[in-house]
């Protein structure tokens, strides 16, 4: 599974079938179900993925699966075929 | 039809909403940092369910030199998070402050763990701006926290305002 796919995955079961198909392109402005309390669940588990907290000047970047995906990537999560 | 109706708080419904908050200890920071209103430089509103009257909430607005205005919600009913009261209230409060011809800027600081409000400030298209790091205490981690500033200003502000009236607009017919 791809960074790609992770946050894909991510994104989708946060904001549950209101937000249709999420695509590479979506984003908090553009999804419909990515509410506050959809991006707490969003962030929670970006946080669990990685095992980390993330750096307060990256919070407000986190808005879009494009850099949800870069930010795993970054973090060494996932790449493994096995996920 | 908007769902929700903001009005200067009156002294009783700000003790309701301390009782409130009494009761729930993820809101007892915001007692220490509630500073009474002037109605000149800073203002309460209440926030009220437009069905049942029930004061849900109370938005704050601080003006500071120069021409700029910071703003807080405090959501205490629970029930109501998650449902963008944030993004109505604090839409039509933007609007009322830019139409004052006061104020060109509009600002919050929001604690950096606080995930759901990072969002609706997004989402009103706010800008990071910067970050405050350990510039207060959270009762909850009992630790430093750190806070986000954001901005909303010049052209993404009359944008903001600019869609707000719109989807009024809209709403109204």
């Amino acid at each position: 599974m791809t960074p790609i796919d992770r946050a894909l995955a991510i994104v989708t079961n946060a904001v549950g079938p209101r937000g249709g198909d999420v695509d590479i392109e979506a984003s908090a402005l553009t999804t419909r179900g990515w509410d506050s309390i959809a991006h707490v669940n969003i962030l929670m588990e970006i946080e669990r993925e990685t095992g980390t907290t993330v750096p307060a000047a990256m919070l407000a970047t986190l808005t879009s699966v494009a850099a949800i995906a870069a930010f795993l990537e970054k973090a060494g999560v996932p790449g493994s075929a096995a996920q | 039809m908007a769902k929700l109706v903001t009005r200067a708080l009156t002294v009783k419904e700000v003790s309701a909403s301390y009782a409130r908050t009494h009761r729930n200890p993820r809101f007892l920071k915001t007692l220490r940092r509630y500073r009474r209103a002037n109605q000149k430089t800073r203002f309460y509103h209440a926030i009220i369910d437009r069905q049942t009257g029930d004061v849900i909430g109370t938005h704050g607005s601080y003006y500071i030199p120069v021409r700029t205005m910071t703003v807080e919600v405090i959501l205490s009913d629970l029930a109501w998070w998650g449902k963008e009261v944030v993004a109505e209230v604090r839409g039509a409060l933007i609007v009322a402050y830019h139409d004052s011809g006061r104020v060109d800027q509009v600002t919050c600081n929001i604690n950096s763990r606080n995930f759901g409000s990072l969002i609706n400030a997004s989402k009103l298209g706010f800008e990071q701006v910067g970050v405050n790091y350990m510039s207060m205490f959270d009762e909850l981690e009992n630790g430093p926290a750190d806070y986000i500033t954001f901005s909303l200003r010049g052209e993404a502000l009359k944008k903001q305002v600019e869609a707000y009236k719109s989807e009024a607009a809209n709403d109204a017919h």
